[in-house]
């Protein structure tokens, strides 16, 4: 046996996991932030003077960004004007000028769809779900519905790009980037904006997950999300190399610190110490993501909750799940994208096993963080980047019949962290065509998002290329009737 | 109140006593940030009519008052509303959450009382080689660089560093001109030289380098948004790899950066531009192209424009001009009018916005010189044995006329054998396809392939219409068309038939399947040739199409009859007399003869069928590289304003290419020239007018940038009146006026940097020295920075001795996580890793795909839109990369077998590793800290050989066997150790 001194052999005893509560090599806890730099010191401490603005009803965000564009007027937007003239021409002068997307080139008629099954009104608050969502029905009364979003976005790229970035082109700042720019961090152990990607099972759509959904733009880009995947290792190369053991990397991190100490004492620069920090955080990144993907800790009756699919890694179910819990270990901002949305001409059968997929889950989460006492302070969001026409693009009463895209009124909820529970605000026209009482612009929904957390949207801006850049552009006005 | 209490207390003194205020330094950013947005070049914006940009109007009378009254603040309105206590006056006004600070009341205050000197911002003034202000410190200076450096330390009164030992300096120097380390070679030679080494002569040894022009591609490729992808939804691969290997062949030779950029905007305009130049220009044709199903092509080609217009004036002229796509610029004086003027440059090209699956025209088929010169050679030797096949050769010539004879003897009187056979009545097929499902319809045999009954009109109908010769359409439904036709002969002989087919084809002549071909594909002539025997008599012919989806077609040519081994065709030329054959039918007697004869004739043959299958194996090879060309004249589009930036708002009139009239004018056309619109040669010859005051400052800031980690603008993007003033004007504009003067030479230029104390300085830090200027922008000692990624993996694969040096070529697929690429894509791309060599070329010839770019790099240009700056974090994800990375972890394994081979015992081992690693030997406390690490490590690995193996098993690269296992693997976790150590990760 090599002979190792006594510190080590005490350090041995200890259990690996807890480094920062060894002395060691001096890096309590209290050292360890002491000696980072600005863009890693401070766990909730922004990098904007200022911030929060204003006391803040929610500390942490969930978005089920649902790609493709939900059918509002099937799902919660009930019309049934639609119902009424079902295959008749819609009397709606606008219903065909409007733009939309180029798949609706050579389709002239503009032919009105019922809803695909009934609707009822839920809950003490009356919300109306359409039989698709029974879940979702059941926490109507939690829920507030966002009946008059409407965007300038026809595709599916620019659409996202917008609802997340505030620009229709690659190249901004997300909402969470922002957040963690603004806020900070709330833990070392786990990144602060997290990104999770789901898809129909059917696989009938071809939607991309771009990575800009989640880039930092011109952020630093440790603000950028981190994409943790749906196989393998949640996070790139997390795991150790074959045959070297968590042990043997503690222990080999504890000689890069000494060497690296040793040099910061000969050559003073003090970036040393970022590097230093940024391997125990790697390490300790290390140890918290398998915890935080083993499931075994959780009860039966919540894993039932999310249903079946919790259990496949990569569905939607499981990510929702996952949400939860890096919330709670304290990542700030998780966007779990789910795509499938997109029934141009698979409305007839897709959209029952999209709202099956995506139901229970999205209800159980809402359910599973107010149990915990988390929704107080957790703001959940669910939407897409636009909804779909009430007519019916392709031949009306074919197989393949379904709905195009369709930016100019459609329905998103929230709920929890702030947000007025039990509300419907805002309207479409009897067609479900227009937004046209208390409209929503997808900016003022974002300065809504950003009020929440405290912040005054006008007043988080970054400096780029000579202007100072915002997540709302230029416009946006919080909707304040949806304030709790 | 604390604002005017400031403004009392300096307002107090004589103004006279006070250092000047200046304008372009100190007033213009303020102004700049906190007034242009409502009082600046926007008109669509500007409030009041105000504008504060432009001296005039901003000291103009308003009626009885002026925003600016020179030499009397308490009368200018600026000054009244920016320090005035009513919130409904006061600018800039609450709601705008801009606010000026005491100090910079103060300043605006002051240059007003000092008279408002009003200059031009200092970006739009072209550079003048500025004069030395001269220093305390001439021991330290080696050139002008170092002077005016100094100049500025002497303002804050300290010292800079001396020159970085020789070690540091060496590897400092090799990193920054090649991308790769020293080897302990050039290490220890450096170092026995003592005091005598030559650090030019290792500077200029390094410029020589063909690494140097690797290294520096990689920015560019960031600037020009370099990739092998188109981008967006299918992200289909394309070929603008020889562009790559251009550039890097240009920075390695030294082309002048006038050329250069000639080249890179307007390569296909030079005179006699060669492949190469053409090449170039496809610096413009590397933006992403979006091919997305529902996209308009027209939205889509005017993205392109406008990204080719931002890129350059990101590139060359560091400017913002995205801001006025859709209005006027808010800061810069850049409106939309010209904007779109610049736009008309690039909008002239025959790109229609269709994204190809990655060849969108225009582009072409780039063969290499090399290549090019082979096709010559080849054409010359096939001409030369073209004509020795045809030579007059009497022995053959006489013989030829014998045989001539022979063969018309045979056929004389015997006229059914010259007769061609003929078609006995019309072409049938089955009136509509045979269904089922695709993957069965080739193998099925439906009821023309058991019988033909031509009376059954449910299984056959005429087809007129089908021509020989034409392609012909079929039913677009999935299934299999039948077509027949019978054919007489009068006499047994071969016939040869094209055939081409969309999809699948099989062919049976008289009932004997002589053909079978399953593709899905297009019809086109020529897919198949087939050589049947016809029987005397009655033939019949039946043909399957199999459609699998899309349209459906087929294709039928009888090429040629053969009667006993003679095409007919000859036959009909030997009948002609020789005096009344053309040359060329004289040509193919001869040729029928000597081949059938000759034994020589048929080996030249051989010989030109293999240089022409050379021909078309290089021309097939020739990768597509996208390029930029011009539209001809009468085809030019009209430019205009687009509202908004929407390509299908339209506004005003049509525009002329043109600069924006800040900058200087575009070069006029020499005399007896005729007038025309501007091109981008034009641009490109403004861009390098020596009095443009942009251009020249705006690359030497970002030459300059990769060797000191940030430019001396600190916004190399942005040198407009928003960017950040330089931290050292003088050399700035000493650096950009010495760049053109000295012919636009980027050797010469780092050559010059590298050579300055600024540049050899030690990194040391002194708390006290560097406690004003804790970011070191004056440069009292050199930069300590991370290494880019993509440079530690090179280091790491040298240190490994791993490293492929090969050059060039299509993006290579290094070692990546299983799915990414799936994942992304929804399963529609897989990433199929290379093998062997390939693992280990440099990270500049890895695949780039835009959706999901290489894994292991990080804090790198995304590849997307054009990126210039240096961002640089640290993340722990990042550590994860070079700890557990398989390239980083089979690096440290190669590592440490080297380690092991160069050192007797752990001792000389781990020095040696370190030694290579950094360039200095370990101190006793590093040594014994990695000894204990190997001695602990190694000791657990003898009781876990199996954990040994496993670690010795990482990456492709076989372990020595020779090697005790957990000696070796316990070296690996040391080598890793020195992989991970700052100083090592750093630039030293």
């Amino acid at each position: 046996m090599t002979e190792l001194d006594p510190i080590r052999q005490a350090q041995a005893n200890i259990t690996r996991r807890n480094f920062f509560h060894r002395s060691a090599l001096g890096l309590g806890t209290a050292a360890l932030s002491a000696m980072l730099p600005r863009s890693l010191r401070g766990l909730g401490v922004s990098q904007e003077p200022g911030i929060p603005h204003f006391a803040p009803k929610a500390k942490r965000v969930i978005y089920l960004f649902q790609n493709g564009g939900p059918t509002h007027v099937d799902l919660f937007d009930w019309k049934p004007k639609l119902k009424e003239l079902h295959g008749k021409e819609m009397p709606l002068d606008s219903a065909s000028e409007v733009r939309f997307s180029s798949m609706l080139d050579g389709q002239s008629e503009r032919l009105c769809m019922g809803e695909y099954t009934d609707f009822a009104r839920h809950g003490e608050s009356g919300a109306t779900v359409s039989g698709l969502m029974p879940e979702t029905a059941k926490i109507a009364d939690k829920l507030c519905f966002v009946k008059s979003m409407h965007t300038t976005q026809v595709n599916h790229a620019p659409a996202i790009t917008f609802f997340l970035t505030g620009g229709e082109q690659p190249g901004r700042p997300s909402m969470g980037s922002w957040l963690s720019y603004g806020l900070g961090r709330a833990t070392d152990d786990l990144p602060t904006f997290v990104v999770m990607t789901s898809r129909d099972q059917e696989n009938s759509c071809g939607q991309i997950f771009y990575d800009y959904y989640w880039g930092s733009g011109f952020l630093p880009s440790v603000h950028q999300g981190v994409n943790f995947r749906g196989q393998g290792d949640p996070v790139l190369y997390l795991r150790d190399p074959n045959g070297l053991s968590r042990d043997m990397r503690r222990d080999m991190l504890d000689d890069l610190a000494a060497l690296n100490e040793k040099r910061a004492a000969e050559i003073g620069d003090p970036e040393i110490q970022t590097r230093i920090a940024q391997y125990e955080m790697a390490y300790r990144m290390q140890t918290s993501v398998p915890e935080l993907t083993d499931f075994s800790s959780e009860p039966e009756h919540v894993l039932e909750m999310y249903g079946p699919d919790v259990h496949r890694k990569g569905s939607f179910a499981y990510n929702c799940l996952m949400a939860r819990r890096l919330i709670e270990r304290g990542t700030r901002f998780v966007q779990c994208m789910h795509a499938g949305w997109d029934q141009h001409r698979n409305w007839n059968t897709q959209l029952a096993i999209q709202c099956r997929d995506t139901d229970a889950p999205s209800a159980a989460l809402v359910k599973d963080l107010e149990q915990r006492g988390l929704l107080e302070d957790t703001l959940v969001i669910w939407g897409g980047e636009f909804g779909r026409t009430p007519f019916c693009q392709g031949v009306f009463g074919a197989d393949n019949q379904g709905r195009d895209h369709h930016p100019y009124g459609f329905t998103i909820w929230m709920a929890g962290g702030g947000i007025k529970p039990g509300t419907t605000y805002g309207a479409t026209d009897e067609f479900g065509f227009h937004a046209v009482e208390n409209k929503v612009h997808v900016h003022d929904f974002q300065a809504t998002v950003l009020h929440l957390l405290g912040i005054d949207h006008e007043r988080l801006t970054y400096r780029f290329q000579g202007r100072r850049f915002r997540l709302t552009d230029v416009h946006g006005h919080v909707v304040k009737d949806i304030l709790a | 109140m604390a604002a005017s209490l400031l403004a009392l207390a300096l307002a107090a003194l004589p103004q006279s006593a006070q250092e000047p205020v200046s304008f372009r330094d100190e007033v213009l950013p303020i102004l700049s940030d906190r007034c242009f947005a409502c009082h600046g070049p926007d008109a669509g914006a500007r409030e009041s009519d105000l504008r504060l940009d432009l001296q005039e109007p901003a000291f103009a009378d308003l009626g009885g008052y002026a925003a600016i009254v020179p030499g009397q603040p308490d009368e200018s309105e600026l000054i009244l509303r920016i320090t005035t206590e009513f919130d409904s006056d006061l600018m800039p006004p609450p709601d705008s959450n801009l606010s000026l600070s005491p100090e910079e009341i103060e300043t605006l205050r002051l240059w007003v009382a000092q008279g408002a000197k009003w200059e031009k911002h200092w970006a739009f003034v072209p550079p003048e080689k500025p004069e030395f202000a001269g220093h305390s410190f001439p021991e330290w200076t080696r050139g002008p660089i170092d002077e005016y450096v100094m100049a500025q330390l002497d303002e804050r009164a300290v010292r800079p560093n001396w020159d970085a030992d020789t070690a540091s300096l060496l590897r400092r120097v090799t990193l920054d001109l090649t991308g790769l380390p020293p080897t302990p070679e050039e290490y220890r030679a450096a170092l026995a030289q003592g005091k005598r080494w030559d650090y030019e002569a290792a500077v200029d040894h390094l410029l020589a380098s063909p690494r140097y022009g690797e290294r520096m591609a990689w920015e560019w490729l960031d600037a020009a948004r370099y990739a092998d992808t188109d981008g967006f939804q299918a992200d289909p691969t394309r070929e603008m790899w020889p562009w790559r290997d251009w550039l890097v062949d240009q920075l390695n030779a030294n082309t002048p950066f006038d050329q250069l950029t000639r080249e890179m905007l307007a390569g296909d305009l030079l005179p006699d531009a060669t492949p190469e130049q053409r090449l170039g220009s496809g610096f413009n044709r590397n933006h992403m192209t979006n091919g997305e199903g529902g996209r308009i092509f027209e939205e889509t080609r005017v993205e392109n424009v406008f990204d080719r217009v931002e890129t350059t004036g990101t590139v060359w002229l560091g400017m913002t001009f995205q801001c006025a796509r859709c209005h006027d610029h808010k800061y810069d004086p850049l409106s939309q009018r010209e904007y779109y003027q610049f736009a008309d440059f690039f909008n002239q090209t025959s790109d229609t916005g269709r994204g190809s699956s990655g060849r969108s025209t225009p582009n072409m088929r780039y063969l290499d010189p090399e290549q090019r010169r082979r096709l010559q050679a080849i054409d010359l030797e096939v001409a030369d044995l073209v004509r020795q096949q045809q030579a007059p050769q009497a022995e053959w010539d006489a013989a030829q006329i014998a045989w001539e004879a022979a063969w018309l003897a045979r056929f004389a009187g015997e006229s059914e054998l010259t007769t061609p056979s003929g078609f006995a009545g019309p072409w049938w097929k089955s009136p509509q396809p045979f269904g089922g499902p695709a993957r069965e319809l080739f193998g099925r045999a439906d009821v023309p392939e058991r019988e033909v009954d031509l009376q059954d009109a449910s299984l056959w109908v005429q087809a007129t219409d089908f021509e020989e010769g034409k392609a012909y359409s079929l039913s677009r439904e999935v299934g299999s068309t039948y077509l027949y036709r019978e054919l007489h002969a009068p006499t047994e002989r071969e016939l040869s038939l094209s055939l081409g087919s969309d999809d699948a084809i099989k062919l049976w002549l008289n009932g004997t399947e002589v053909l079978a071909k399953n593709v899905a594909r297009g019809v086109a002539p020529d897919q198949e040739r087939v050589t049947v025997t016809l029987a005397e008599g009655k033939n019949t012919i039946l043909i399957k199409i199999v459609n699998t989806g899309g349209a459906a077609g087929v294709y039928f040519r009888r090429v040629e009859e053969t009667v006993a081994g003679m095409p007919l065709s000859l036959i009909e030329l030997l009948a002609k007399p020789a005096a009344q054959r053309s040359d060329e039918e004289q040509r193919q007697v001869q040729a029928a003869y000597r081949q059938q004869e000759v034994p020589e004739w048929r080996a030249l043959q051989e010989t030109i069928e293999e240089r022409r299958a050379e021909r078309q194996r290089i021309n097939q090879m020739a990768p597509t590289a996208l390029v930029m060309d011009t539209l001809p004249t009468q085809q030019q589009r009209e430019t205009r304003v687009l509202a908004g930036g929407g390509y299908d708002q339209p506004r005003g009139e049509p525009l002329q290419a043109g600069v924006p009239s800040f900058l200087p004018p575009l070069p006029t056309a020499a005399e007896g020239e005729a007038v025309r619109r501007a091109n981008r040669l034009d641009l490109a010859k403004w861009l390098l007018d020596p009095a443009h005051p942009l251009t020249a400052r705006v690359i030497v800031n970002r030459e300059w940038q990769k060797f000191f980690g940030k430019g001396l603008v600190a916004t190399p993007e942005d040198f407009g009146r928003q960017g950040s003033a330089p931290s050292h004007p003088e050399l700035l504009d000493y650096l950009a006026t010495q760049f053109v003067a000295n012919g636009w030479n980027l050797k010469a230029l780092h050559r010059e940097i590298l050579l300055s104390s600024t540049y050899r300085q030690s990194v040391s830090f002194d708390a006290d020295l560097d406690a004003d200027d804790p970011s070191n922008v004056e440069l009292r000692r050199a930069p300590r920075h991370r290494l880019p990624a993509w440079m530690l993996r090179d280091q790491a694969l040298a240190l490994a001795g791993l490293i492929n040096l090969e050059q060039g070529g299509p993006g290579v697929r290094p070692y990546q996580p299983d799915g990414v690429w799936a994942e992304a894509t929804f399963d529609t791309i897989r990433y199929s890793q290379d093998q062997g060599d390939a693992l280990y070329r440099r990270s500049l010839y890895v695949f780039w795909r835009r959706i999901v770019q290489p894994t292991f790099f990080f804090d790198t240009g995304k590849r997307q839109l054009c990126e210039v700056g240096a961002g640089r974090t640290n993340t722990p994800l990042h550590a994860l990369v070079t700890l557990n990375e398989t390239a980083y972890v089979e690096a440290a394994r190669l590592f440490a077998e080297r380690a092991w081979r160069n050192g007797e015992d752990l001792g000389e081992r781990i020095d040696w590793a370190w030694f290579a690693a950094t360039g200095r030997m370990p101190d006793a406390d590093e040594l014994e800290t990695l000894a204990r690490r190997w001695q602990e490590v190694q000791l657990h690995y003898l009781a876990q050989p199996d954990e040994a193996e496993a670690l010795l098993s990482v990456g492709a690269r076989p372990r020595d066997a020779q090697l005790m296992a957990p000696d070796l693997a316990a070296m690996t976790v040391v080598c890793s150790l020195i992989l991970n150590l700052d100083e090592v990760l750093c630039r030293s």
